[in-house]
């Protein structure tokens, strides 16, 4: 570990404090941070907030309006209360995008780090695979995959792997391409160290940092598509209350009950947002670097 | 015209098949043939253009070349059919550019109603354009959809230029059905311009001809001046193509369209209420039904008492209620209410949970212990899934736990068609004006769609597929009809209701066929 | 030069190669096209006839050679929906996605860049809030909600603009921005950080110390520098298009590839998917190649190494 601590330039002892001193000063990034960490214990308690029965059908309760009696946000054509359908819906999206975001870093990852350690066919098969994903739009390839596996929870976020893991595997690659010609990878290739030990104890650290970046950022791509998803026609199975499926079926109600597209739109793009700028801030405390 | 059938008047005959300007234009109010043509109003009133919201484009416009809804509400506008379903006649089919009789069990016989109906180009229609159409469907190569429909077929020749002729090998009773679908062709267009050319730029002797199709845009028509059967009153038709629904309806209430197909019964007020636009909704002839899968060997629902739990399980009334608004009809049997071939004497299965405890008790279930898995499609019918929802909710209730498993359409069909449904599964079918196009295709165990088997039905459907007698037909449909609702064939809930959005300047209405069609729509007055 | 853009090509055509056989094989995983195009009254054996006349009773591999021998040839074979060739049905929709494409793209570009210039120039100014706002608020909208409330307010409420269908520039609006909100965030951000990197360059501090005016120095020597990453992107940019234009084209009725794909998807109409594919692809590798020669255009030295 000693060597590491001299390896790593950019580990400085006082990052963490670092953050949390650039995060009280960011004020921007304060309120994205406390935000989503309230989405997140919501999410988490949602179960325990929520009546079990609220997925029930209620014929006398449908359509209210905001602000009615019992009825925070109102309720939904089956007279389900959507502020209680939103807190389980958190718990759907972020456990949509956070999983697949970590599946796909964990796929992707390995296989990018040693395309770019080793490279030769390895990376050329990994190059040619990120091209001819690229090559078909993201959302054509979700559909195509989620009409083989059909709708749920789970394959959305199988879906979404595997359309998201080449993105890290490049990523990965790039990095380790980066730093494998640095002075201390090349000294321990020097002194013997094994290829894993280099690749775990020396290349690793070194480029989880952008990762982590680029992974927050991936998270809110990753809940909008499954609202396009399931604007498309795919997507989980009703009823459980996706945000992006909330959106796509209160569109048949756009002109009837506002309040069905506007609330779980609204937190769609709240979360995003403070996703998006919590990365942001990440991106600028951890890895000044990366500044794109 | 020689009948086979004694003890019949040729009144009934002709009304059981749905034929005769005679007897239609007796009974009906509507213009029927040559005796209904209007007289060309003096100082006539027309609309400079109705649009029509669709969500996508037409496949072709060769007619007799692909059965498709979307397709055939376009098509039907230049080219007009053989024979049409007639509201004077309950909906039954009747005459429209010809007649229909029998010569003998073997032999139909079209008959042109009016001599001097011509093509947009001028030719002058006659048999041998409908022989063009059938025999045109009927080559391999045209790969028509209308292929094996029509192979029955099997001799069709022109006796003079206002009769055509047709010999089946067998008595084929739904003969009425076979020639709804048939549009004639212009032979000599067909030949001079080819297939791939008239799919493009089709003629008819419909209402509206051709001007001009851009693709995944729209489709253009404009009047027919000399139209055979009744001045139209519109200038032109545009049908637009807008895959998203509520773009549609947004259409709509912006004025760019006219009417469009499928409002959703919570949208209806807005409608009403834009000044606009109004609602006119109408009780479609397509139903909708859960199928109670008992013709695989592991399905659960092979216990008629299961299957009756289910029927007296659900609340229907309360979730047309409910989820629907009341927009949607309850039906009894198998067949909706609007379908001529009814059986008036059944009604629907009383909501009554305890006796559906009581029948799961019989079939030796807790409450809780029966576990059903059911399929069903989003979108594709009004308010499907959220009727899955609530009837799976209604079987919570008495202890039967339904988990819906959603599926996107194509995957619906095909779980449905290689049996790898839940033991319940929704679905919709129609328009259904018959009892055949039902009944022989939904309660045979092997045939494609079908969730049901039971020998003594089977053995029912095959004697009356083949019975041309009207009377002994339907009273075979009867029973047939009283043999499923007491065997819990389904869980029957309703038909649709078709819910239209349309601009106040057109007078137009909507029909249970769902045949939509501006040949007779008007400007609104006041 | 000539050999940097046949080696390019070369391995584009691996990647059109490689995309068509994957999804070859995925959609035919998808399901039955028959069962979609075919009539529900039809019967068990009029739908294995139609399946065998198609060819889809074949073994998969029979199916994908036959499929590939025929696409060589510039075969995609004929759209089971429409029953005409799926090249037709796909390339006539090219255009319609083209123009919203560029016209999005210079929107994002025109928006985009000043808006990151701006924001990196007056760091940490009240602009820079509002540019970092409207750039994270761009990428977290979904495409079809803004979409629909774009049309709900100016053309349902105020009657500005039509609803949707192509037209004239009227037409246009409302699908543009949707599709640019997207790309114009992204631009923003890139605009803005590298921007902010160049600023803090030496040589643009001699600059600003030697009296330059700020705007020559922002514009003529930041700029130049900081349009190199710019331009990178826009190669990305444009698949990224490509994906809003399939939401986008669903939402405004815009006739374009994108829509005509996912209706083929859902209609499991493998010829047209093929075909689409196949455009897809070969506009991808196009893209890319386009960005590789502009920047070797700005910047020389990429070109010679």
């Amino acid at each position: 570990m000693s060597s590491l601590a001299v390896a790593v330039p950019r580990a400085a002892p006082s990052t963490q404090r670092h953050a949390a001193r650039a995060l009280i000063r960011d004020r921007w990034a304060l309120v994205a941070v406390t935000f989503l960490t309230v989405v997140i214990l919501a999410a988490v308690l949602a179960p325990l907030l929520v009546p079990d029965t609220v997925n029930n059908p209620d014929f006398r309760a449908r359509l209210k309006p905001p602000l009615t009696a019992d009825h925070l946000l109102g309720t939904d054509q089956l007279g389900r209360d959507v502020f209680d359908r939103m807190l389980l819906g958190a718990r759907v999206s972020l456990t949509v995008g956070f999983v697949a975001v970590f599946l796909s870093a964990v796929i992707g990852v390995p296989i990018g780090m040693l395309a770019g350690y080793f490279g030769g066919w390895l990376d050329l098969v990994l190059m040619r695979l990120a091209d001819v994903q690229l090559s078909f739009p993201f959302i054509l390839l979700a559909l195509t995959i989620n009409a083989i596996i059909g709708l749920g929870l789970q394959n959305i976020i199988i879906t979404l792997v595997i359309v998201g893991w080449v993105e890290y595997a490049r990523i990965a690659r790039g990095e380790i391409l980066v730093t494998r010609e640095r002075e201390f990878v090349q000294a321990a290739t020097l002194v013997g160290c094994s290829h894993a030990r280099i690749l775990a104890r020396h290349l690793f650290p070194n480029i989880v940092t952008p990762l982590i970046v680029i992974g927050t950022l991936q998270v809110a791509r990753f809940i909008i598509a499954e609202a396009s998803i399931s604007f498309l026609g795919f997507g989980v199975q009703p009823p459980t209350p996706a945000w992006g499926s909330m959106v796509s079926e209160g569109l048949d109600y756009i002109f009837a009950a506002w309040w069905l597209i506007t609330f779980p739109g609204l937190a769609l793009a709240l979360v995003a947002l403070a996703v998006n700028a919590t990365g942001d801030w990440l991106r600028d405390t951890l890895d000044p670097r990366l500044k794109r | 015209m020689a009948t086979k059938f004694p003890g019949l008047s040729r009144r009934s005959l002709l009304k059981g098949i749905g034929l005769g300007s005679a007897a239609a234009v007796a009974s009906g109010s509507r213009p029927l043939g040559l005796a209904g043509i209007r007289p060309v109003g003096a100082q006539e009133q027309r609309l400079a253009k109705v649009a029509i919201a669709l969500g996508t484009d037409p496949r072709t416009l060769m007619p007799n070349a692909i059965v498709d809804w979307i397709t055939g509400v376009q098509i039907e506008h230049i080219t007009d059919s053989a024979l049409l379903y007639d509201p004077a006649e309950e909906y039954r089919i009747g005459p429209w550019l010809t007649t229909l009789s029998n010569v003998d069990e073997l032999t139909w016989e079209l008959k042109l109603v009016k001599p001097d109906i011509r093509f947009h180009n001028g030719r002058v229609l006659d048999a041998s354009a409908f022989k063009a159409a059938i025999d045109w469907a009927k080559d391999p190569a045209n790969e028509s959809h209308y292929l094996e429909r029509w192979e029955v077929m099997q001799e069709v020749t022109v006796v003079d230029p206002q009769t055509l002729r047709i010999k089946t090998a067998e008595p084929f009773p739904i003969m009425d059905q076979r020639l709804r679908e048939v549009h004639p062709i212009d032979p000599q267009y067909l030949q001079e311009a080819g297939a791939q050319k008239m799919a493009e730029q089709p003629i008819g002797t419909g209402p509206f001809k051709f001007v001009e199709w851009k693709r995944g845009e729209r489709l253009v028509v404009e009047r027919n001046p000399d139209y055979w059967r009744n001045p139209v009153q519109v200038d032109r038709v545009e049908f637009r193509f807008i895959p998203e629904f509520s773009s549609r309806l947004s259409a709509l209430l912006a004025e760019e369209i006219e009417i469009v197909k499928d409002v959703p019964v919570d949208s209806i007020e807005t409608v009403n209420n834009s000044g606009v636009a109004r609602i006119e909704a109408i009780p479609s002839s397509r139903i909708n039904y859960v199928g109670l899968v008992n013709n695989r060997e592991d399905s659960v629902l092979k216990d008629v008492r299961i299957r009756q739990a289910i029927n007296y399980g659900v609340d229907v009334d309360a979730i047309i209620e409910g989820v629907f608004q009341g927009q949607a009809t309850r039906m009894a049997g198998p067949l909706s209410q609007l379908n001529p071939d009814v059986n008036p004497e059944i009604k629907p299965y009383a909501y009554d949970p305890e006796k559906a405890q009581a029948l799961l008790k019989e079939a030796g279930y807790e409450p809780g212990q029966l576990e059903i898995v059911m399929d069903a499609p989003q979108g594709r019918y009004p308010m499907d899934s959220d009727a899955a929802q609530a009837i799976a909710a209604s079987l919570g209730a008495i202890g039967i736990n339904v988990q819906v498993q959603y599926n996107e359409w194509g995957t619906h069909l095909d779980k449905i068609v290689n049996r790898r449904t839940g033991d319940m599964f929704y679905l919709g079918w129609g328009p259904s004006l018959e009892a055949y196009g039902t009944l022989a295709f939904l309660f045979v165990g092997d045939s494609t769609y079908s969730s049901y088997t039971n020998p003594d039905v089977e053995a029912r459907i095959a004697e009356a597929s083949k019975t041309i007698d009207p009377e002994a037909r339907r009273q075979m449909w009867n029973e047939i009809q009283q043999m499923v609702y007491d065997d819990a064939g389904w869980l029957f809930l309703w038909q649709q209701h078709d819910i239209y959005g349309v601009s106040n300047k057109v007078d137009w209405k909507p029909r249970p066929d769902e045949f939509v069609w501006m040949g007779e729509a008007k400007p609104r007055t006041g | 030069m000539g050999r940097f853009v046949a080696s390019r090509l070369a391995s584009g055509a691996v990647v059109v190669v490689l995309a068509v056989t994957a999804v070859f094989f995925m959609v035919r995983l998808s399901g039955d096209p028959v069962l979609l195009f075919a009539p529900m009254d039809t019967s068990r054996k009029d739908i294995d006839e139609i399946r065998e006349r198609l060819g889809f009773n074949d073994p998969l591999v029979v199916q994908y050679g036959r499929f590939m021998g025929d696409a060589v040839q510039g075969d995609f074979g004929n759209s089971t929906r429409e029953q005409r060739p799926a090249t037709e049905v796909v390339v006539e929709r090219l255009p319609a996605t083209v123009q919203l494409g560029v016209v999005a793209l210079v929107l994002s570009l025109a928006i985009g860049v000043p808006l990151g210039v701006l924001a990196a120039t007056r760091h940490g100014s009240v602009w820079d809030k509002v540019a970092s706002l409207i750039a994270v608020a761009g990428q977290a909208i979904p495409g079809f909600w803004l979409g629909l409330l774009l049309m709900l307010l100016f053309a349902v409420r105020l009657g500005w603009l039509p609803t949707s269908g192509r037209g004239g520039v009227q037409h246009m609006v409302m699908p543009a921005i949707t599709l640019a909100a997207f790309s114009t965030a992204r631009y923003a951000r890139l605009a803005r950080s590298t921007m902010l990197d160049v600023l803090n360059q030496d040589y643009i501090r001699t600059a600003q110390a030697k009296g330059l005016a700020g705007r020559s120095v922002v514009w003529g020597h930041a700029f130049k520098n900081a349009s190199i990453p710019l331009i990178t992107m826009t190669g990305l940019e444009i698949g990224r298009l490509l994906e809003g234009a399939v939401i986008v084209e669903q939402v405004f009725a815009w006739p374009g590839i994108g829509w005509v794909t996912v209706q083929a998807l859902l209609n499991r109409d493998f010829a047209v998917v093929m075909a689409a594919v196949v455009l897809f692809a070969v506009m991808y590798t196009l893209a890319n190649l386009l960005t590789d020669l502009a920047y070797g255009r700005v910047n020389p030295q990429v070109r010679q190494s």
